[in-house]
């Protein structure tokens, strides 16, 4: 599971790609990164949301509000939804997590030889 | 599962649901983020977002998880418990809008390892009867009033402007209204700012608490973090209004403290001094640290501070750790009584803030004997990280806070709010007026009974000296408990 502090890096990355391929909202964030890995990887709310907070002030994404409309069943009506979408800034931010993530990945493969289809299993699913 | 189970099991649901009908009245979305929102240490606008955007996710998860097939009760508990401890959530946020000054000034209070002192938090100490030896204040400046104790009529505002709905309350009051509507306006308030509210009345923090949450703001800039909310003060038949900030930089007095036996014991330098105090007493608001509410200087083993006045309560507090020796063998005590030997005690908060209900304790210690803290040996620390109390007194006096506390902190009745009833309840040594007060506050800690807020009254008559409640029956038990626990 994302979250634990060394993984603070990974965790901006993952968010800044997301919202770099379209602007998303929190809870949706969290919904396709469940999707995308299969529901191997969770970014829990507690975390999700400071972590939005802090690259918004950091000017690296920034947020708009959305008013929710009412469903058919009338839920929803006067809520407010925060899209996130990535600034420029952000952009360049996230380029150079990606550089450093795919130089430290070239790294560690050099270092314990060629992937494997087993390893690159395990090492996914223990991610 | 047999039929017969299946039966027995969808009767069950049916009389829990029936049972549950009347627990969906108070939302409990809305109740933890009531929580967080007292916890999270930013600025108005910006609690505002962040409640906005969690109570949006909050009730699209509990969306989704009711489509896994689970009732609305259980998604919602599910759903908010995803979120967490709430005072580790504000931590967090606090964490996540700090500035770069801030996180540097964590990282070098993080580098001090003074053993138990990065559990705090923030720090409050309630006050001495007598000033202590070693403290003296010079008189200047405005001290706070009694303003809070004051009762405020039943208002209605649909979109009224605010300075409509302060007149009112004043003329309610009958006093005259000063505003400083130039303090503000960095809180996005204007004269004309729309307020929408419906409160049957109660003291003046409630009513103003009620007016900031139904307030139409304009737009709150980022250097507004440290302005407070609206705030006010009753005195000499004037009721004053203006942010938090502005009374804090009226009401700073200049205090000096002795520290040079702390000093001399070699336990600690003047820089550590420095850095405890501005690291963990507000620290926003230190010179030190960028702002401009608070400055201390150490010269000639004297603290000078000049800080509103609970600012320097706390850095008595602080010096008063550092003055108390960290571990005294029992033969070198010699108590007057035998529960006069101070130890500590943490209490943890499950429904009540810990902030608020130091403020509770606070009060009630103005009120009853038993609850006031009468050396600086004693104190009451407030870890909001945990959300927990950390009492430090005699064995008696725990005993009698945590009474307080617990009863403070029950869940609360979910009651049916149409059905009320009246209690008088005849105090022998507590004057009625000044328990009415704590009541108020204590009502106002508790998010349940806040919810569960009905036009509930206290009359007071003075000359029987007794307190007549209305209110749900369950409020009346509760209030009735602590003021018996007052009254003590």
């Amino acid at each position: 599971m994302l979250g634990r502090s060394g993984q603070r890096d990974d965790m901006e990355l993952v968010v800044l790609s997301l919202l770099a391929e379209s602007p998303r909202y929190g809870y949706a964030v969290s919904k396709e990164l469940g999707v995308r890995s299969e529901g191997r990887v969770r970014l829990t709310p507690g975390v999700l949301y400071p972590l939005l907070k802090e690259l918004e002030s950091a000017g690296l994404i920034q947020g708009t509000w959305e008013e929710v409309r009412a469903d058919e069943e009338g839920d929803g009506e006067g809520r407010k939804r925060k899209w996130y979408r990535v600034t420029a800034k952000g952009r360049k931010r996230m380029e150079q997590r990606l550089a450093a993530h795919r130089a430290f990945r070239a790294l560690v493969d050099a270092l314990v030889g060629p992937d494997t289809g087993a390893d690159a299993g395990r090492g996914e699913a223990s991610r | 599962m047999s039929e017969e189970m299946r039966g027995t099991e969808s009767a069950l649901m049916e009389r829990g649901r029936a049972r549950a009908e009347p627990l969906r009245q108070p939302d409990p979305i809305g109740a933890w983020l009531d929580v967080l929102s007292s916890l999270l240490r930013v600025s108005p606008g910006e609690r505002r977002a962040i409640r906005d955007e969690l109570d949006s996710h909050l009730r699209d998860r509990v969306r989704d998880i009711m489509l896994t097939g689970l009732d609305e009760v259980r998604a919602t508990r599910d759903a908010i418990g995803e979120l967490g401890d709430a005072a580790e959530l504000a931590a967090r946020y606090g964490r996540a809008t700090r500035t770069p000054s801030r996180r540097r000034l964590a990282m070098n209070m993080g580098m001090l390892g003074v053993a138990g002192a990065a559990l705090l938090t923030s720090v409050v100490a309630l006050n001495d009867a007598e000033q202590p030896t070693g403290l003296s204040v010079y008189p200047g400046g405005a001290g706070r009033t009694e303003s809070a104790a004051v009762s405020v009529g039943a208002i209605r505002a649909e979109g009224d402007p605010l300075a409509d709905v302060l007149s009112r309350i004043a003329a309610n009051l009958g006093v005259r209204l000063v505003v400083d509507w130039e303090s503000l306006a960095p809180l996005g308030v204007e004269p004309v700012s729309e307020v929408r509210i419906d409160v049957p009345g109660g003291s003046m923090d409630e009513v103003l608490r009620a007016i900031g949450d139904g307030l139409t703001r304009g737009e709150v800039p980022e250097s507004a973090a440290m302005s407070g909310e609206i705030d006010h003060r009753l005195s000499g038949g004037v009721l004053r209004v203006a942010s938090g900030r502005a009374f804090d930089l009226s009401e700073r007095v200049l205090a000096t403290i002795d520290v040079s036996a702390v000093l001399e014991s070699g336990v600690v330098s003047e820089e550590e001094i420095t850095s405890l105090v501005t690291g963990f007493i507000e620290p926003e608001q230190w010179s030190d640290n960028g702002g401009d509410v608070s400055s201390l200087s150490i010269v000639g083993g004297r603290i000078f501070v000049k800080a509103p006045p609970r600012i320097i309560e706390g850095v008595r507090w602080i010096v008063g750790q550092l003055s108390a020796p960290a571990q005294v063998e029992p033969e070198q005590v010699v108590p007057e009584r035998a529960s006069a030997a101070i130890e500590g005690r943490l209490i943890a908060l499950e429904n009540t803030a810990a902030m608020e209900m130091a403020e509770v304790l606070r009060a009630a210690g103005t009120v009853s004997e038993r609850l006031r803290i009468v050396s600086r040996e004693r104190a009451i620390a407030v870890d909001a990280g945990s959300n927990a109390l950390w009492v430090r007194s005699t064995a008696a006096q725990i005993e009698a806070i945590e009474e307080i506390v617990r009863v403070l902190d029950a869940e609360g009745p979910l009651e049916d709010r149409a059905i009320t009833e009246s209690r008088t309840v005849k105090l022998e040594r507590a004057r009625a007026a000044e328990v009415r007060h704590v009541l108020g506050l204590a009502l106002n800690a508790n998010p349940r009974m806040k919810q569960c807020a009905v036009p509930r009254s206290f009359e007071v008559d003075a000359s029987e000296n007794t307190l007549t409640v209305t209110a749900t029956p369950g409020q009346v038990d509760m209030i009735a408990r602590m003021a018996s626990a007052l009254d003590r």
